[in-house]
C-alpha cells in the first residue's frame, strides 16, 4: 500500500468509527495516531502526542472562545435580551407575518451576543414561538422561522466558528467577523422576505395582530433593548476602535455582560454558575475535537492524502465553480449529521490543502464555509435547531412541521449561498477597507 | 469498587471547580490588562504567559471526564439510533474502552512531555520577569488520565452488567433541560 492509500484508508476508517458513534475527539485523535505509527513510527507517533495536545491548549488567540462563549451563556441566562423580541413586535407588528420578522430581527440582536445557534434558537423559541402561536401563527411557520433565524447567530459576530476557522486557517479574525457580519445581514433580510411571501401568499398562516400599541409603549421599549445594544457597541465599538484586541473582546464582553446584568438585578449566583459550567464544559469538548483535527492534518500532510485528494478533485473540479459545487454539496451532506464546528474541524485538515492549492480567497471561503454549516444545523434528518425548537414547544407541534416550514427558509439559504459564491465581492468588500 | 467510583466522581467535580476558577480567572485578568493598558498606558507582565500556558491549559484539559460525565462529548448517533437496543449498548460498552486506551495514549505522551519540561524546568521570560511554565503542562496527562480512568469505569460497568447508559441520559446534576440541548452543540 502507497502512503497517500493508507492516508485515504485512515480516513475512511474515521467515517466508520464516527458512525459507530466514538466520540469525535477519540476517533480524531485515535486514527491519526496509528496512521503515524503505521508510515513512520511509534516513537514518531508518540511524538506527535507530546506536542500537538500542549501547543493546541496553550494559545493565547484560542482563549477568546471559552471568553465569547461565556459571554453568550451569560447573555442567554440572565436574560439580558428579552427586551429585543418586545421591542421588533411592537414595532413591526402591522406588517403582514410581523411577529415572525420581529423573531428574526430579535435574533439577529441576540447574534451580536452569542456565537451560538443554538442558544440563539432557544432565547428567541421561548420568546417568541408561544406569541405566534397565541396570535393564530400556523405552527410550521413560527418554529420554522425560529430555527432558521437562530442560524445568524453563528454568523453575526461574535462567532466561535470564525475564531476557530481564522486560527487554523491563518486569517484575521477581525476580517472574518466583518465578512461574517455582511453574511448575517443578508441571511436575515432573505428570510424576512420568505416570511412576507409566505403571509401574502397564504395570509391564513400570519393573522394580522390586532395590538395597538402607544408611542410611549413603543418608544419604552426601545429602552429595553438598550442593554443589548449597549453590550455589543461597548464590545465590537472597543475592538475596531483598537481600544483591545479581538483576542481581549471576549473576556471584555463576558466581564461588560456580567456587570450589565448585575446593575440590571438579573445576575444570580446560580445562572453565572451555569454560564461558567458551560462556558468551560462547551470548550473542553471543542479543544479535545479541535486537538483530534490537528493531528490529523499532521497524518493527512505525513501520508501525501492531501495532494492526491487535490489532483482527484482537480479532475472533476475544473475550475472554481464546480470546485464550490463539491464543498456546498459535501457540507450539506455533512451537516446532516454533523455539528457545524465537528464538520469544520473533521473536514478542514483534508479540504485547506485543496482550497490553498486553487488560490481561493481564504477570507470568503471562511465566511462561505460558516454559512453551509450552519445550513446544517436546519437540515433533516439532524437539525440541531430544530431540535432546540422541538424541545421548546414540546408535544404541541410535531418535529415534521417545524422541518415543513425550514424548508422555505433552506430556499433561502441556497440562493444566499449561491449569490456568495458568484459575488465574493459582497463579502470581500468590507473587510478590504479595514486595511 | 463503589469506594472507587465515589473518589473518581469527587476528582471529576473538582477538576471542573479549578476549570471554572481558571475560567473566571481569566476573564478578570485580561480585564485588568486592557484597563490598565486603556487608562494608565501601562502594559502588565506575564498576561498573555499567564492566560496560554495556565488558564488556557486547565480550562480545556481538566474537565474531560467531567464533560463526559455530563454527555457533551460530540459523537453522531443518527446511525446507532437504528440498531436495536441490545447492539446499541455492547457497542457503547466497547467505545468506552476505546476511549479510555485513546485517552491514555495521551496522558502517557503528555506525561513524558511533562516530566521533560519539570527536568529542565522551563519558564518564559517576560519584561525582565521569570516566568515559570512546566506546571501547565502538567494538567494534560493529569486531564486525559482522569478521562481515560473515568472511561474505564464506565466499561467496566458495562462488562459487570451495570448498564451504560446512553451518554446524554446521564448527564446528572447539570442545570435545566435546556442547558443539555445546548451543550450538545459547539457552533
Amino acid at each position: 500500500m502507497t502512503d497517500p492509500q493508507v492516508g485515504l484508508l485512515a480516513i475512511a476508517a474515521l467515517f466508520v468509527l464516527i458512525a459507530a458513534r466514538v466520540p469525535l475527539a477519540v476517533a480524531l485523535t485515535g486514527v491519526p495516531f496509528v496512521g503515524i505509527w503505521y508510515l513512520i513510527s511509534w516513537k514518531a507517533a508518540i511524538g506527535s502526542l507530546k506536542i500537538i495536545p500542549y501547543n493546541f491548549a496553550a494559545n493565547w488567540q484560542l482563549s477568546s472562545v471559552p471568553m465569547f462563549l461565556l459571554m453568550g451563556y451569560l447573555a442567554y441566562h440572565t436574560g439580558i435580551t428579552r427586551g429585543l423580541f418586545k421591542a421588533a413586535r411592537m414595532w413591526l407588528s402591522r406588517l403582514p407575518g410581523g411577529l415572525a420578522i420581529a423573531s428574526i430581527l430579535g435574533a439577529s440582536g441576540f447574534s451580536a451576543v452569542t456565537g451560538s445557534s443554538v442558544a440563539c434558537a432557544a432565547a428567541m423559541g421561548k420568546i417568541a414561538v408561544p406569541e405566534m402561536l397565541r396570535s393564530n401563527y400556523s405552527p410550521s411557520l413560527a418554529t420554522g422561522t425560529v430555527a432558521a433565524a437562530g442560524t445568524i447567530g453563528a454568523l453575526i459576530p461574535p462567532s466561535i466558528l470564525f475564531i476557530i476557522f481564522g486560527i487554523i486557517a491563518q486569517v484575521p479574525v477581525g476580517e472574518l467577523f466583518i465578512g461574517g457580519a455582511v453574511a448575517g445581514a443578508l441571511t436575515a433580510l432573505s428570510y424576512i422576505v420568505v416570511v412576507v411571501l409566505w403571509a401574502k401568499l397564504d395570509p391564513a398562516a400570519a393573522p394580522a395582530v390586532r395590538e395597538r400599541f402607544t408611542l410611549r409603549e413603543m418608544l419604552a421599549s426601545l429602552l429595553e433593548v438598550g442593554p443589548v445594544l449597549l453590550l455589543a457597541g461597548l464590545v465590537f465599538g472597543g475592538l475596531f476602535a483598537g481600544l483591545f484586541t479581538p483576542t481581549e473582546a471576549g473576556a471584555v464582553g463576558a466581564a461588560l455582560c456580567a456587570l450589565i446584568a448585575l446593575f440590571q438585578r438579573l445576575l444570580s449566583w446560580e445562572n453565572f454558575r451555569k454560564s461558567v459550567v458551560e462556558a468551560f464544559a462547551t470548550s473542553t469538548a471543542i479543544f479535545a475535537i479541535a486537538i483530534g483535527a490537528n493531528l490529523l492534518a499532521r497524518f493527512v500532510a505525513i501520508s501525501g492524502a492531501d495532494s492526491y485528494i487535490t489532483e482527484a478533485l482537480s479532475v472533476v473540479a475544473t475550475n472554481t465553480f464546480w470546485l464550490m459545487v463539491m464543498i456546498v454539496c459535501l457540507y450539506l451532506v455533512l451537516g446532516m449529521f454533523l455539528d457545524p464546528l465537528g464538520a469544520m474541524l473533521l473536514t478542514l485538515p483534508i479540504l485547506l490543502p485543496v482550497v490553498q492549492e486553487q488560490n481561493l480567497n481564504l477570507l470568503w471561503f471562511g465566511v462561505i464555509l460558516g454559512k453551509l454549516l450552519e445550513v446544517g444545523m436546519i437540515t433533516p434528518p439532524v437539525g440541531l435547531n430544530v431540535f432546540v425548537l422541538k424541545s421548546v414547544v414540546g408535544d404541541s407541534i410535531p418535529i415534521a412541521s417545524i422541518f415543513r416550514g425550514v424548508v422555505y427558509f433552506l430556499m433561502a439559504d441556497v440562493v444566499i449561498v449561491g449569490i456568495l459564491i458568484a459575488f465574493p465581492q459582497i463579502i470581500l468588500y468590507l473587510p478590504s477597507l479595514m486595511n | 469498587m463503589q469506594h472507587l467510583i465515589k473518589s473518581v466522581d469527587a476528582v471529576t467535580r473538582l477538576f471542573a471547580v479549578i476549570a471554572g476558577v481558571a475560567v473566571v480567572v481569566m476573564m478578570v485578568h485580561v480585564n485588568f490588562d486592557v484597563l490598565l493598558r486603556a487608562l494608565l498606558n501601562k502594559v502588565p507582565p506575564g498576561t498573555i504567559v499567564f492566560v496560554s500556558n495556565y488558564y488556557m491549559v486547565f480550562l480545556v484539559c481538566l474537565p474531560l471526564a467531567f464533560v463526559e460525565r455530563m454527555g457533551a462529548h460530540i459523537s453522531v448517533d443518527v446511525f446507532t439510533d437504528h440498531l436495536p437496543g441490545r447492539v446499541q449498548r455492547r457497542l457503547a460498552g466497547w467505545v468506552f474502552l476505546l476511549s479510555a486506551a485513546v485517552f491514555a495514549l495521551v496522558a502517557y505522551a503528555s506525561w513524558l512531555e511533562a516530566a521533560q519540561q519539570f527536568r529542565k524546568g522551563t519558564f518564559m521570560i517576560e519584561q525582565d520577569y521569570k516566568i515559570p511554565v512546566w506546571y501547565g503542562y502538567f494538567a494534560l496527562p493529569i486531564g486525559y488520565g482522569l478521562g481515560a480512568v473515568y472511561m474505564l469505569m464506565r466499561f467496566a460497568r458495562f462488562l459487570t452488567g451495570g448498564d451504560a447508559p446512553p451518554p446524554d441520559s446521564a448527564a446528572p446534576d447539570i442545570a435545566d433541560p435546556d442547558s443539555q440541548v445546548e451543550m450538545r452543540s459547539h457552533d
